[in-house]
């Protein structure tokens, strides 16, 4: 039973990216998850919309700081494996 | 003038320690004798001189100054804690007496026949509810922190019994615990979030799902002392998730009024039964 709070910042690390890569246009738009369908521009609160912006939300906010983690979490398991 | 003060005021403590150690075998009062006026009273029974003589200016001004810097330090605490964690919320969580204890505790470990579990409402108070001493169904975070404790100390000492026991234990476990935790106040966020649920503090949530600790601690008690624990884990783990899914649907389900309660499954009973559900293997998996 024991993981660490490395363990916790890696598996983290992982999820985010996870939902990061999730392109708009290039992804989700051709499985019908697109923000400019009409089901989801028409019903504002459902949970199809809500999800569908909190991944733009996490996109926006956590690309760059996630571009640097990414770098720096490589780095450190080439180096200290 | 920060430094020289603290310098004074950590003279002053040092002084007060060492004149309390070589008073003898009084208890707990040490430590206060930089601040409270008391050395001389437990001492005078042992027959020696009491090593701080409270007429002293020098004691006096130590006492005083000793006061002073721990007023200050109080104020900046707060200053700069107040940003981050609003102090006069917390308080709302921490207050609670034995009689909300004991039965929230009953509850805790046998919900089954507790038949109402809606929050009381009270306008005046910052979080709009009553407060937990005086609302069964309050949450608080008194049970969840002293239960969490609890176990680190509980799994502690079973690691001791087995002879196995390093500083480290501590540490791990609180960390994993704590990282469980995490996981599931977000995806209870999460989900409430994506329900359309009305908004729950991040707190409560956390004191919902601080509760399973009650029943960890039983179950580590149990394989201390008994060896089994199984049957502990398997109950307190029932017991949990149905408490949780009470608490849940009450905040999820019935949000509209009691209109609602016409039995039909919607995605909101799903998430509360699967949120539930998930007490038992996280139970089994905090246990030994």
């Amino acid at each position: 039973m024991g993981f660490s709070f490395g363990d916790l910042y890696i598996a983290s690390l992982l999820f985010l990216n996870s939902v990061v890569i999730l392109h708009e246009e290039r992804f989700l738009a051709k499985h019908g998850w697109s923000t400019n369908a009409p089901e989801v521009t028409m019903n504002p609160g459902s949970t199809k919309s809500k999800i569908l912006s909190i991944i733009k939300a996490v996109r926006l906010v956590m690309m760059w700081p996630l571009i640097g983690l990414n770098t720096v979490t490589v780095l450190f398991k080439l180096v200290f494996g | 003038m920060n430094q020289a003060g603290m310098q004074g005021m950590h003279g002053g403590m040092q002084g007060g320690m060492q004149g309390g150690m070589q008073g003898g075998q009084q208890g707990f009062g040490q430590p206060q004798q930089g601040y409270a006026g008391q050395p001389g009273m437990g001492m005078q029974q042992g027959g020696v001189p009491p090593p701080i003589d409270i007429n002293n200016p020098m004691f006096q001004m130590a006492a005083s100054s000793g006061a002073q810097f721990f007023d200050s330090g109080h104020k900046m605490l707060q200053n700069n804690v107040e940003q981050y964690v609003s102090m006069s919320l917390l308080r709302y969580y921490f207050s609670v007496d034995t009689a909300y204890v004991l039965a929230k505790l009953r509850i805790l470990l046998w919900p089954f026949m507790h038949k109402d579990w809606k929050r009381c409402k009270d306008e005046g108070s910052m979080v709009g509810y009553l407060a937990p001493r005086h609302d069964v169904n309050a949450p608080d975070l008194y049970i969840p922190v002293m239960a969490f404790v609890t176990y680190i100390v509980a799994f502690g000492l079973h690691q001791g019994w087995l002879n196995s026991f390093t500083p480290e234990v501590l540490g791990k476990t609180a960390s994993s615990g704590i990282g469980i935790m995490v996981f599931e106040v977000l995806a209870l966020k999460l989900g409430f979030y994506l329900l359309d649920g009305p908004p729950n503090r991040f707190v409560d949530f956390c004191c919902y799902c601080g509760y399973k600790y009650v029943g960890i601690v039983a179950s580590t008690l149990c394989y201390i002392f008994i060896g089994m624990h199984w049957p502990v884990i398997l109950f307190t783990g029932l017991a949990m998730a149905w408490f949780m899914f009470k608490t849940l649907a009450t905040s999820l389900i019935l949000r509209g009024g009691e209109q609602q309660m016409a039995g039909e499954l919607s995605t909101p009973h799903y998430f509360v039964f699967a949120m539930a559900m998930l007490q038992l293997p996280v139970t089994w998996l905090m246990g030994i």
